[in-house]
């Protein structure tokens, strides 16, 4: 299962690790309960996104990473998520939402999280929020269990 | 930091160094006279002893350093823009994180690091900050003064990755599909497989060409892919690129092994450190022949296609033509094979227009009779102004001037003048 993401350190080791600013894309395969899942950690720097589009071909899940602590660039989420689904390619994919830094004081509810991504009004796409804590690992498995069995292989 | 794998003698190294002492002595002259003499010192690898000095030659940061003394000096001095600021401020801490100049938060190689960042985010507020720039500027700063590092980068990103870092990164991915139309040529299996598989070169050519390699290689090749690519441009990059295609996904039991996407990706992403060794991919490069015509060729093409693509979406019609256009040209591009020079470079002057294409073919031909001789000369440059040696008189380039400017339609020769045309030995 193609995956597209950016939390892969954390799922791949189990701990975090001091990672680099990601040029192009990283791509590890992350075995979960039976499921092995190629995961392509694509750069986010908005400067680089509209390489973005080459790594869609094939890909059955997008594991979207939303900093809730970071209430101000939640548009910005909105809109480049809408852009990464309406392309074409990414029609079938199912849609992760990992509603992140849940840790952190003000961070915006999972819920919250939903209605400012624009999630109830997208048809197309099975979508699920997760809310998670990378750097502890919480909510990762999770979300891949979700991701595992909602997969139609 | 590895050891260079290739020990050379010391007495050998001594020799060297007289000679590159001697060059840089009077560097125009030899960069006049006998640039052929000064690719092949590059290409056996410049002293580590003289390397800043060499650098700064070789892509004109000095020039430019001495033109404007007090620039840096100025840039150093403004806060920056917070936008750009925000997010180089983000990055410090993670370039070379193991590297003991940079490792230290809020160290002098990150605080360097900052402020050559923030002055070309002054400099060129167009392109401002993009995070493959780091690396390129650490590698740079790892060699010389943060002044000295930021007239050499400005040279970078304006002669030899032209566009690579502007919004849209339109300049990378035509060097992909280039790239891509390379292995057709060299590798043609190869070539075949990743077609079929969807591999797309910016799946995995991004980080090495944006970062010079800097990421890819062992820190020992990084220097010698440098030195080569200081003097011979992008083409190098062309090179490396093919030498690890061929090793990992070279022969037809290698292309066995990997039977689909991710497994293809996962060689490319995890080269075999025999391949990246210093001695063996610099002796392959020297064997590939990438000539400039082939990628002067296949990246005019790429353009125009790119061009007629975009522009079909602004207008059906205009589009059809220049896609009619391309196709002759295709045509005429297989019966000039292998290409004479007048005729290439007809081909390549009429596909440059098309690129641009809002004048009737009429007009072209009496404009191309016109710039025929200009054409020629591989150091038009994107901005059709012919490219100054960058050791000679570099200037600034206008950035207010490149706002509009569409794709370029040539590489620009970081040493356009002064040297023949290559010939990869």
């Amino acid at each position: 299962m193609k995956v597209l993401k950016a939390i892969l350190y954390k799922l791949k080791l189990g701990q975090s690790v001091t990672t680099i600013p990601t040029v192009g894309f990283n791509v590890e395969t992350v075995s979960y309960k039976k499921v092995n899942f190629n995961v392509w950690d694509v750069g986010g720097q908005d400067k680089i996104r509209p390489l973005w589009r080459h790594y869609y071909t094939g890909t059955q899940g997008l594991i979207f990473v939303v900093d809730c602590a970071d209430v101000d660039r939640i548009e910005e989420a909105k809109q480049e998520l809408h852009r990464i689904i309406n392309d074409r390619e990414m029609k079938d994919t199912l849609i992760l939402i990992f509603a992140n830094k849940q840790d952190l004081p003000g961070a915006l509810k999972p819920h919250e999280i939903q209605e400012k991504l624009g999630l109830p009004k997208i048809r197309e796409h099975n979508w699920y929020v997760q809310p998670s804590c990378a750097t502890t690992g919480d909510g990762l498995y999770e979300g891949l269990t979700w991701l595992t069995s909602n997969h139609k292989s | 930091m590895s050891l260079p794998d290739i020990a050379i003698p010391v007495a050998v190294l001594r020799k060297r160094e007289m000679k590159w002492l001697d060059m840089l002595d009077d560097w125009d002259k030899w960069m006049t006279k006998k640039p052929k003499k000064v690719r092949e010192r590059c290409r056996k690898g410049i002293p580590s002893s003289l390397r800043a000095r060499a650098w700064q030659r070789l892509c004109g940061g000095k020039k430019l350093m001495e033109k404007n003394k007090l620039t840096f000096q100025d840039l150093d001095n403004q806060k920056g823009d917070p936008k750009w600021v925000e997010i180089i401020v983000k990055d410090l801490d993670r370039q070379f994180p193991f590297h003991e100049m940079f490792r230290e938060k809020g160290g002098t190689g990150q605080q360097d690091l900052f402020r050559l960042l923030k002055a070309y985010s002054l400099y060129n507020p167009r392109d401002g900050y993009c995070q493959a720039m780091a690396p390129v500027a650490g590698v740079l700063l790892m060699h010389m003064t943060a002044e000295e590092a930021f007239w050499c980068f400005v040279q970078i990103c304006d002669r030899y990755l032209t566009g690579y870092y502007s919004p849209g990164l339109e300049a990378v991915q035509v060097d992909g599909e280039v790239l891509h139309a390379l292995l057709k040529k060299v590798l043609p299996a190869t070539y075949k497989h990743m077609r079929k598989h969807c591999i797309d070169p910016i799946l995995y050519m991004t980080e090495w060409f944006m970062c010079i390699f800097s990421r890819t290689l062992p820190w020992s090749s990084v220097l010698r892919v440098w030195d080569m690519f200081l003097f011979e441009g992008i083409k190098v990059l062309f090179r490396v690129s093919l030498v690890i295609l061929t090793y990992t996904l070279g022969t037809r039991d290698d292309i066995r092994k990997c039977p689909g996407l991710y497994e293809s990706m996962q060689v490319l992403k995890n080269i075999p450190p025999e391949c990246l060794r210093e001695e063996y991919l610099v002796e392959e490069m020297l064997k590939i022949h990438v000539f400039e015509k082939d990628l002067e060729s296949e990246h005019s093409l790429t353009v125009a296609r790119r061009n007629a693509m975009r522009s079909r979406q602004l207008s059906k019609d205009s589009a059809a033509d220049m896609l009619k256009s391309i196709e002759a040209l295709k045509k005429k591009k297989k019966k000039v094979r292998p290409p004479q020079s007048t005729e290439a470079d007809e081909t390549r002057s009429m596909i440059s227009l098309v690129g641009y294409g809002n004048e009737s073919p009429v007009k072209h031909k009496k404009k191309r009779e016109k710039k025929k001789t200009k054409e020629r000369d591989p150091g038009v440059s994107i901005y059709n102004q012919t490219v100054k040696p960058a050791w000679s008189e570099p200037e600034l380039i206008n950035v207010e001037e490149l706002l509009d400017q569409t794709l370029p339609n040539s590489y620009p020769d970081p040493m356009a003048n002064g040297r023949e045309k290559d010939r990869p030995n």
